[in-house]
């Protein structure tokens, strides 16, 4: 007998049974669990969850069961408190988290509440399942949707959102969008631990809202949103396209501004899409800013998905108040690849690209792009960034997909970016031009059709024997067909050897090229174009000389049979849109205006000296164009008012068309603001949008009604030796603007004498006095250089809020309600104030300083600043080096504070390295180590921050700093509890060490500055040690030990170049 | 004795065939193993399984036709506890699970039932919860405001009836019925001003369709505005050289009027023949299936067309204008009540702007029946036979 068969007979059925219980429990588990995803899936009936079977569910947790041990075994490789700011760490009690599935009636994703470790602290947080179909929230991978407190932002975000769709490919897709200077939101792929355990790989993506608009520089105003594709937010039995359905779009952030012409303009777009006339095409064009319409199609057709901002969703435009046009902001765009078009283009691209010109330019920037595989190198070297960082969490997912949503892979991606590249270059060779030359009497009809996707310039013009005569060509600019009187002629210059055998325009003629666009794919289209030849003897060979428009290349014509009907052209045809006209328009002696006067860009405005201008109740001057305002001391300018009680409206630059417009010895009284073709103008002077405009003795004064006396809303501007008197509200009122406030009397103003939000001009030489509100108001992450200024009885002198960043010096204010005030005022900027103020006095002010707990100061050299308001000068320490940044020489080396009578300009120092800090979601701490008893280092607020406990620690970073001569190291810090501090500057050159204290305020920083002689240096380090035996009250009440802290808020090492500023 | 004690003689048999059991345990469980292996029979087998979970999770469209019947059926006494259990239970709890098109029919059936007997309160209150089910839903708004009606109007119509009126104008500013009942409210009231008001915005309210428009065997279809405003569109459409016949508009819902028709020839390759706009005489304008009313023309049915002759051209028809007038639903007997109240106002300029831009259909009815055709009407209805 065998020994199986021995074995055999002694088998009972139990041991049978018990053998097969491990396969037999495993697949009735995966069943079990399979039947239970596709029940949930059943609930829904979206893409996701009707794609899903028993069968796949079932193999995908069998493939998942096999891959169970490489799975185990990178995750154990994942630690939750890696020093990664990259990772995000939830933590939510379990039983709240597995409500995320379950929701009472007539409710979907309620807001949870839970906790976010930010570094080595934690914040609470509200969270939400996100996403509008099944794949975010069916899988044991949730998107989520994460806010934080008003007073207590994470990194600087309020909300984002953690999509764990496409991981790699959206956040490549998506990221490359900020290339293209497009107002895109943050996004990154990020790690996400639930209760210190792995959880996924996601997409952070920032939330669209107002706070979104702040980093990019954007006015608060409109962001209209058309996002309302899957259940629960389409309207059922309504028409669901979102361009031919105002009442589906909504607002995510709203211009509460009375002016706002809330959803209006939306409706008129959504009227000019839907037009068929050229009118309607051009109300349409000058509704959206073609700038960003065009970079963002470019961008859309490399990333080869312009089909998914379409007609249902992902319909993002922000309205911009300052100039009432509208800006795409791209939302959810995909790597696809571009030769497998999905469906035709939305509505509003359809008919951006019947633009001729954008099509052009679209092609010209892809053609930009792809030379030197440039965009092709920016993606790769994303995709290698993040694989190098996330390489493995990314491979874990990737060992679970079909349980979770895939998670997207380089290989894939790097293939789609290479196809699409080929496709384009196909386009851009795609340049056929056909042409006929027919002689009629003594006209040769030159007939041209453009047939690729790009166009071609028409530059010259080649002879089989060379013309006798004066050969003329003229353009049929009416498109009527005939020659006539209003064709305009083109300038030829014989080039050709040999009795002048070829012509070459003076000017090329562009023949643009025509898309079509309303099938799924975008195809070449056709654009026909006539010219007249006269002065060729007829039977002489025409042949145009062509180029491609995107490559410069020559391009070959194909014969066009004569007597063919031409057919029209797949978009408006260029020649269909009006010219710049030019010219210019002159005022002078006494003008009365009774309504407004408009210039438009191109057009020049001079304004004689001498001239006075009577402007009747609520009429304005508005110039897109140039203005030439120069009047004398003895024969000034004047823009009044026509009645005596009620105000004029505005004299207003706006647009870059009025870029350097100059107005010297200008009157401007009586102003009142105006409301211009819905923009709003709160200024009696303004300039929205221009560059370089000067402001040279120009008094400004007693405006009415309106808030400013000058407002500048994204413009650079010099207001030099103006006078500004009795400002209704703010006298100078700067909005995303920068330039040069010098040598300006303000005075009596209503409310701020300069206001600033989000600007950084220089104010220097000032005389600033009776403010009722603030003397200089610096806010909303401004960051102007604030010099020799003399403050004097305003109702307070300086305020510093939401992030900004004043470099206040050498500065003199009295006799004010408050001296200097630091808030947090708007929450949006997540953060008080951080001045700079040095050699500044403060005197006899009411109130020296306020300071909320959001605010942080550097100080040096100040007197008169602290509560009793004393004349001691606090930190003075040696600023030769800041003055030589600024390119400021004062009189004398170490003078005291206040005023700087006698200063001149002076070589500017170079800055040779530096480092400033911002908490993103980058490095923990921008390549800065921790060594010995220092516990904690990581970015927060603004600064570099540093914990040491029990023994000395330090932290150090590698520099490369090789220097020919001497330098100047300036740190700047604080500290507190700190027994001892040294900066060290080590390296082949030498060690240079530096002790330094720090007092005990976090809150106040000061420089500390050191001499470092030439030579090489490769590590720079800052030693410190704490006071022992301190002990601090922990949140549970328990004594426990108090550490040493340093806050680094950056560096700079400045080298003395000799630059003339 | 094996029939006296069972349990014993089965312990004998199965301790008799125990490894006979235990082989085909063991060969079952290696056969449910190469099941699962084997892909293309684990396929087939979890496909068939998925076919009876598919039959078994169906069973609440079965539950919700049983319903149905039990309504139609006017066994209203026996629909009331029935409904309210698959109330109960129903899965869909919001509108974006799958089954909310089936859940809003199973609420209205629901209210139906308690109207039916007698329970206003719960009727209104169940009308409420289909409103805030799915609030986007217009359709849910008007049941609202027309049970309203119904259960709370006394000797003037309810609020709450118009707010379920404005409510469902909202989202669907151009819905006739609505505006219609809206309007109402105030007619009765005397509040002409309010009716004025609404009705200029209902003829505002954007609403752009597209119009098919065929010559010889082309067709295109252009977006008009429908807003009793006359609008240009332009299009490309080629006709060859000599090419006459008519342009044929097809408006099968909205009234509509041609006010001016010109066309472009196509320039010739080589031919420096000035290219002007033509107009064309719209004397030979003919309607098919169109009563005129107002203005414009109002379709009859479906297949109502616009004739216009086009004379022939020797260069063909490179471009086409029209100048169209396309007119917002509206029934006679409501116009009337509407005309009136611009009357009372002595708002003749506004009568004037108002009578220009409508073209009413005979009765509510035939005005309703053409909301009907328009495709995205039909959306977002609840389709039993739908898998």
């Amino acid at each position: 007998m065998s020994r199986l068969r021995r074995l055999w007979m002694r088998v009972r059925f139990r041991d049978a049974f018990l053998f097969s219980l491990i396969p037999l429990v495993a697949i009735a588990l995966m069943f079990s669990a399979s039947l239970n995803d596709y029940l949930r899936a059943r609930d829904f009936d979206d893409w996701y969850s009707r794609e899903q079977s028993l069968p796949l569910l079932f193999s995908a947790r069998a493939k998942a069961l096999v891959m169970l041990p490489k799975s185990l075994h990178l995750r154990d490789s994942f630690a939750s408190d890696a020093r990664d700011a990259g990772i995000i760490r939830l933590e939510v009690p379990g039983q709240r988290w597995d409500s995320l599935e379950f929701e009472g009636p007539g409710v979907w994703a309620p807001w949870l509440s839970g906790q976010l470790r930010y570094g080595t602290t934690t914040m609470k947080v509200r969270f939400r399942k996100r996403g509008d179909n099944s794949v975010h929230w069916l899988t044991d991978k949730r998107s989520l949707t994460i806010r934080t407190p008003r007073d207590n932002f994470y990194k600087s975000y309020r909300a984002f959102g953690l999509s764990g769709k496409e991981v790699l490919t959206s956040y490549l897709a998506n990221q490359l969008g900020h290339d293209f200077g497009l107002v895109t939101p943050s996004t990154a792929v990020t790690p996400v631990f639930l209760n210190n355990r792995f959880y996924g790989t996601y997409r952070f993506v920032e939330t669209v809202d107002e706070s979104f608009l702040r980093p990019y520089d954007r006015m608060p105003g409109n962001i209209f949103a058309g996002d309302a594709a899957e259940r629960g937010e389409y309207q059922k039995g309504v028409s669901r396209g979102l361009f031919g359905n105002p009442s589906l779009w909504k607002r995510a952030s709203k211009n509460d501004r009375w002016t706002s012409d809330t959803s209006r303009q939306l409706v008129r777009l959504l009227h000019d899409v839907a037009g068929t006339t050229f009118e309607d095409h051009q109300r349409m064009m000058n509704r959206l800013d073609r700038g960003e319409w065009t970079r963002l199609l470019a961008y859309l057709f490399l990333v080869g998905d312009p089909y998914h901002m379409d007609g249902i969703h992902n319909q993002l435009l922000y309205e911009d108040p300052s100039t009432q046009l509208l800006h795409p902001v791209p939302w959810d765009i995909r790597l696809l690849p571009l030769q497998h078009p999905e469906k035709p283009l939305s509505p509003l691209f359809q008919g951006v690209l019947r633009d001729p010109f954008l099509a052009d330019s679209v092609m010209r920037i892809i053609a930009r792009r792809l030379e030197g595989d440039a965009f092709y190198k920016t993606a790769d070297s994303l995709l290698r960034t993040t694989e190098a960082r996330y390489g493995n969490y990314l491979e874990y997912d990737r060992l679970r997909v079909g349980l979770i949503p895939s998670v997207g892979n380089a290989a894939e991606a790097r293939d789609v970016l290479r196809g699409n590249a080929k496709l384009l270059r196909q386009w851009l060779a795609s340049d056929q031009v056909a042409f006929a030359a027919t002689s009629a009497a003594s006209v040769t009809v030159l007939d041209f059709e453009t047939r690729g996707y790009v166009g071609a310039d028409l530059v010259g013009f080649s002879f089989d024997h060379a013309p006798t005569g004066t050969v003329t060509l003229r353009r049929d600019a009416n498109l009527d067909g005939a020659l006539d009187a209003s064709d305009p002629a083109i300038t030829l210059q014989a080039t050709g050897a040999g009795g002048a055998t070829q012509l070459t325009l003076a000017q090329p003629v562009t023949l643009y090229p025509a898309w079509e666009t309303s099938e799924a794919a975008v195809r070449a289209g056709h654009m026909p174009y006539r010219l007249f030849l006269t002065g060729v003897p007829a039977g002489t060979r025409v042949v145009p000389v062509l180029v491609n428009r995107a490559t410069g290349k020559p391009t070959q014509s194909v014969p066009w049979t004569a007597g063919d009907l031409v057919r029209e052209g797949t978009a408006w045809h260029p020649w269909h849109f009006a010219e710049p006209s030019h010219s210019l328009h002159r005022l002078s002696g006494n003008v009365h205006l009774t309504q407004t006067l408009k210039i438009p860009a191109g057009d020049t405005l001079v304004i004689e000296p001498g001239t006075t201008m009577h402007l009747a109740p609520d009429v304005s001057v508005l110039s897109r164009g140039l203005v030439l305002a120069r009047g004398t001391a003895a024969q000034p300018i004047r823009v009044l008012a026509d009645s005596s009680t009620k105000p004029w409206g505005t004299f207003a630059l706006q647009g870059h068309g009025a870029d350097s417009s100059i107005f010297t010895n200008v009157e401007f009284a009586t102003g009142g603001g105006a409301l211009i073709d819905r923009i709003e103008y709160t200024g009696m002077v303004n300039v929205h949008r221009g560059d370089g405009s000067v402001w040279d003795h120009v008094y400004f004064h007693d405006n009415l009604r309106s808030d400013d006396s000058f407002h500048a809303l994204h413009s650079r501007v010099h207001i030099t030796n103006s006078r500004f008197l009795n400002a209704n509200g703010d006298a100078i009122d700067f909005d995303i603007s920068t330039g040069d406030i010098l040598n300006n009397r303000i005075e009596n103003s209503g409310n701020d004498a300069i206001d600033l939000m989000t600007s950084t001009p220089r104010i220097v030489n000032n005389q600033i006095t009776g403010s009722g509100d603030k003397g200089i108001s610096v806010g909303e992450a401004s960051r102007p250089f604030i010099f020799n200024n003399f403050i004097d009885s305003c109702l307070i002198a300086i305020e510093v809020k939401d992030r900004s960043e004043p470099l206040i010096l050498n500065n003199r204010i009295t006799r004010n309600g408050t001296g200097l005030r630091e808030r947090r005022k708007n929450w949006r900027y997540g953060g008080g104030g951080w001045a700079t103020v040095a050699q500044t006095v403060f005197e006899k002010n009411k109130v020296p300083r306020v300071r909320d707990l959001y605010s942080r100061l550097t100080l040096n050299g100040v007197s008169g600043l602290d509560s009793s308001g004393s004349s001691r000068v606090v930190s003075a320490g040696d600023l030769t080096w800041l003055y030589r940044l600024e390119g400021i020489a004062p009189p004398a080396p170490n003078t005291a504070p206040g005023l700087l009578p006698d200063w001149k300009g002076a070589p500017l120092d170079s800055v040779l390295d530096q480092q400033t800090f911002k908490d993103d979601l980058g490095a923990v701490s921008d390549g800065w180590m921790l060594a010995g008893g220092v516990n904690r280092l990581e970015k927060r607020r603004d600064a570099l921050v540093s914990e040491v406990e029990r023994r000395p620690g330090s932290i150090a970073r590698a520099v490369t700093w090789k220097l020919a001569r001497p330098a100047t190291l300036v740190l700047e810090l604080s500290g507190r509890d700190l027994s001892a501090a040294r900066v060290v500057v080590s390296g082949p050159g030498g060690t240079v060490r530096l002790p330094f204290t720090t007092g005990s305020d976090l809150a106040t920083a000061r420089f500390v500055t050191v001499a470092v002689p030439a030579g090489g240096y490769d590590r720079l380090a800052i030693e410190i040690e704490p006071i022992t035996g301190l002990t601090k009250l922990d949140a549970k009440g328990l004594t426990v030990l108090r550490g040493g802290r340093l806050d680094l808020r950056g560096y700079r090492l400045l080298l003395s170049s000799g630059t003339q500023k | 004795m094996a029939a006296s004690n069972p349990p014993q003689a089965l312990r004998e048999a199965f301790r008799r065939h125990e490894r006979r059991l235990a082989a085909l345990w063991l060969g079952a469980t290696v056969l449910l193993v190469l099941i699962v292996l084997v892909k293309p029979v684990r396929m087939r087998a979890l496909a068939r399984v998925q076919v009876a979970v598919d039959w078994w999770d169906h069973r609440w469209e079965r539950r919700l036709a049983e319903g149905q019947k039990l309504v139609e059926a006017k066994r209203f006494a026996e629909a009331a506890p029935f409904l309210l259990r698959l109330d109960r239970e129903f899965p869909a709890r919001h509108t974006r699970y799958g089954r909310d098109k089936e859940r809003e029919v199973l609420l209205e059936l629901l209210a139906r039932t308690y109207e039916e007997l007698g329970h206003k309160n719960l009727a209104m209150q169940t009308w409420t919860r289909l409103t805030k089910f799915d609030s986007l839903n217009y359709r849910n708004h008007v049941a609202y405001a027309h049970a309203a009606e119904r259960l709370l109007g006394g000797w003037a119509e309810a609020p709450e009836t118009r707010d379920g009126y404005a409510h469902a104008l909202r989202l669907l500013p151009s819905h006739l019925p609505s505006e219609r009942g809206y309007l109402k409210f105030y007619l009765d009231r005397g509040e002409f001003i309010t009716v004025r008001d609404s009705y200029k915005a209902y003829l505002d309210a954007f609403l752009v369709e597209r119009f098919t428009i065929t010559a010889g065997d082309t067709m295109v279809s252009v977006p008009v505005s429908v807003d009793g405003n006359a609008h240009t569109v332009e299009f490309a459409l080629a006709r060859p050289a000599g090419w006459h016949g008519e342009f044929v508009i097809a408006s099968p819902t909205y009234p509509l009027s041609v006010e001016g028709v010109s066309v472009t020839p196509a320039q010739v390759v080589g031919a420096p023949a000035a290219q002007a706009a033509r107009s064309t005489d719209l004397a030979g304008l003919r309607a098919d299936r169109m009563t005129k009313s107002g203005d414009g023309w109002v379709p009859a049915d479906s297949s109502a067309t616009i004739h216009i002759p086009v004379q022939a051209d020797a260069q063909g028809i490179a471009r086409v204008q029209l100048r169209l007038r396309a007119f917002k639903l509206m029934d006679k007997k409501l116009w009337d009540a509407v005309n009136q109240s611009y009357r009372n106002l002595l708002d003749e300029p506004g009568l004037a702007d108002a009578t220009a831009r409508t073209a009413p259909y005979a009765s509510a009815e035939r005005a309703d029946r053409a909301f009907d055709l328009i495709g995205w009407s039909q959306g977002g209805k609840y389709n039993p036979r739908e898998p």
